[in-house]
Formats: structure tokens, C-alpha cells, sequence
């Protein structure tokens, strides 16, 4: 089964990772610009990371006919500096035409502190000023429940977005309700430890139903399996579901929600590429 | 929601037994053998606050039925107070 992998950061994964995410199905992905695991010093390194997302992986990831999408932001760690974080949000306009460029993600909190949520209203501005669709990190573990309200806040108080347009990511039993309640989308996030596993993510499907609902894998730097997306899709299957909905959670959700977007020029596998034509 | 026609069929309840019985065993010995292992080290952690949610969490599942995981997922987490804009001095845009 061909699928779309809408969360994952390539930028820390292997080639190796690409060839065998192409092997399982794999043909798409978006990639939202994140934490380095170090905090970076200047804006500068967000221009040549941008450069990176937008040009480097791309060429990376087609060389295994996988296509690659990208948002661009300050992620909610390196945020708690406003003065930086100001900095790089000045940067994204110049990038937002280039190829590839879904919108503005992943944008949240962290540590639910004032200072993350006075640079995540900033990056809603660029937001709306741009009419970008949004990508949301929510926090981990302890910190969830709450960030996931205070995001949610934020999100329903501007009037001038489109709750269609933004997905909400990283939900998990005690945040989807609400954030599936209030017209977003949600992402599932399949993540070792933290977040969520391929069984919990079938159990949400089972109680929420397919719309609006996509899972991811977030392969990055730290203990996680880009693969993740695969063993949902096993999972599911051993449950008895029909490939129909399988496919709609793992391929054709994505395609719907990043077909919002003017920078998303998928095309799909089973039609030639342009080169071929 | 309104789309909840679409909700797909859960498994029936043998069936989800058969298949995970040895599985759900695993995990309530892997939990077991880290109490064991709690109270063996050096030491007294029960008064460390960890460990009354640990007694919350299984308090809860053997008691609630329905939305376990997500009263689960309560129990550790932070509290939400809806005046938190307030409290930051920060206006809506």
C-alpha cells in the first residue's frame, strides 16, 4: 500500500532511511523544521536549515521517487529566545513561494511558558498575514494536556483562520476529542516511549472514525522508527479493518489536507512523472 | 462530530482477548517486576509523588470502565487553568 508520511525529519535520518521507507510504500512526506537537539546561535543557521529543507532534502528524497514537502518555523524549544525566534520569523517570507513550502509548522509550545506562547502568536500572524496553512507540535507527556488547551485557545480566539487548514499534531486519548470537536485536523504521532503506538492509534480511529486523521512516525535524531507508518498499517490490518480505510487514514487524508496548500504538486504514483511523458 | 458514521468496527471482545492475552500478561509482569525493583534499591521512594500516581493510574483501571487511557493520561498530566492568558498578560490577536 502507497502511503504519505505527513511528520517526519529526514534532515536527521540516513539516505539508507529514504531507500527503505521507499521499499514500504512510502512516496510522499512533509517535513516541519524542528529542534537540532542543540539550540542554535543565530539566524543565520535557520537560513542555511531552510536552504536545507527546501532544496537538499528534496533532491535527497526523489532520488527514491519519494516526494518531499516542507514547513518552516522556529520550533517551540528554541523559542523561549523571543528576540532570536523574531529574527527567523523575518526570514520565512522569502521562502514561502519556494518549491515545496506547505506553510508554517511545526509551530507549539514546549514548556507551556509565556514566552513560547508570545512566539507562537507571532508565527500565527506570518500565518494569516501569508494565508499559510499551520502545522502544530504539541508538548510531551505531563505538559500535553495543558499545552494542547492553551494551543487550542490561541488558535479558536483569531478569527481569521481556517480551522480546515491546521493540523493539530501529536494528540493523543485525552487530547483528540477536543481538537477533532473544534474543526481541526489531527495527527497521531507513532513514537517509542512517549506519544503514541501503532495499537493506540488504530484504538483512536476505532473511536473517532477515520476524518480528519492522519498518523506520522516523526522519525528524527532520537529513538524513533520512521517505519512507524507501516506497523500502523499492519496493525490495522490485523484488526480485520478494509484496505479502504487503511489507505484513507495513511495516503489519502494527507493528500486532502495538503491539497489546501499552493505549494503541494503531488503527484501520485501510479501516474507518470512529467520526465516519463 | 458528525461523522461518525464512519467509525469503524472494534474487534469482538474474545477475539481482542485471544490475541493479547499473553501480550497484556507481559506488561503486568513488566510493571510487577518494577515494583519489585522499587522497593529492593536502597532507600524509600514512596513518598516521591511518582509513585502516588502510579497508585492513582492502577486504582483507576481496576476500577473505571470505558475511557481508561484517557483518564490515564490525566492522572499524569499538568492541570489547565482557562485564565492562563491573564496570568502571561497576554492579549488575544
Amino acid at each position: 500500500m502507497y502511503y504519505f508520511d505527513p511528520h517526519i525529519h529526514m534532515v536527521s535520518r540516513t539516505t539508507d532511511d529514504y531507500e527503505t521507507l521507499a521499499k514500504m510504500g512510502c512516496v510522499g512526506m512533509s517535513e516541519p523544521a524542528f529542534w537540532a537537539g542543540f539550540d542554535r546561535g543565530s539566524a543565520e543557521s535557520f537560513a542555511d536549515y531552510f536552504r536545507q529543507l527546501t532544496q537538499f532534502e528534496p533532491t535527497r528524497a526523489a532520488q527514491y521517487r519519494v516526494q518531499h514537502y516542507t514547513w518552516l518555523c522556529i520550533n517551540a524549544k528554541e523559542a523561549e529566545d523571543v528576540k532570536l525566534s523574531r529574527e527567523v520569523i523575518s526570514l520565512i517570507p522569502d521562502f514561502l513561494d519556494k518549491s515545496g513550502v506547505l506553510g508554517i509548522g511545526e509551530i507549539g509550545l514546549n514548556k507551556n511558558t509565556k514566552n513560547e506562547a508570545t512566539v507562537f502568536l507571532d508565527h500565527l500572524e506570518l500565518a494569516a498575514s501569508y494565508q499559510q496553512q499551520i502545522l502544530i507540535h504539541t508538548p510531551h507527556l505531563e505538559d500535553k494536556y495543558q499545552g494542547t488547551k492553551m494551543i487550542l485557545d490561541m488558535l479558536c480566539d483569531d478569527q481569521r483562520l481556517d480551522h480546515h487548514r491546521v493540523l493539530v499534531d501529536h494528540v493523543e486519548e485525552h487530547t483528540i476529542r477536543e481538537v477533532l470537536e473544534n474543526g481541526f485536523w489531527a495527527g497521531m504521532t507513532l513514537y517509542p516511549v512517549s506519544k503514541c503506538t501503532p495499537a493506540r492509534a488504530a484504538d483512536m480511529v476505532e473511536l473517532y472514525g477515520p476524518e480528519r486523521l492522519m498518523v506520522n512516525s516523526a522519525g528524527d535524531w532520537g529513538p524513533s522508527k520512521p517505519t512507524a507508518v507501516p506497523d500502523f498499517i499492519l496493525e490495522m490490518r490485523r484488526r480485520g479493518h478494509p484496505e479502504s480505510l487503511i489507505r484513507k487514514v495513511v495516503y489519502e487524508n494527507p493528500l486532502e489536507f495538503f491539497r489546501q496548500s499552493k505549494g503541494f504538486d503531488f503527484t501520485p504514483p501510479d501516474v507518470p512523472l512529467p520526465a516519463e511523458l | 462530530m458528525d461523522e461518525s458514521s464512519n467509525t469503524p468496527q472494534s474487534m469482538p471482545a474474545q477475539a481482542v482477548l485471544d490475541r493479547e492475552y499473553l501480550e497484556i500478561r507481559a506488561k503486568l509482569l513488566e510493571v510487577a517486576a518494577s515494583f519489585d525493583r522499587l522497593e529492593r534499591g536502597d532507600g524509600s521512594v514512596d513518598s516521591d509523588p511518582r509513585m502516588q500516581q502510579f497508585r492513582d493510574a492502577m486504582q483507576m483501571i481496576l476500577n473505571s470502565t470505558g475511557n481508561r487511557a484517557e483518564q490515564l493520561q490525566l492522572i499524569f498530566s499538568r492541570s489547565y487553568a482557562a485564565n492562563w492568558r491573564q496570568a502571561f498578560q497576554l492579549s488575544s490577536r
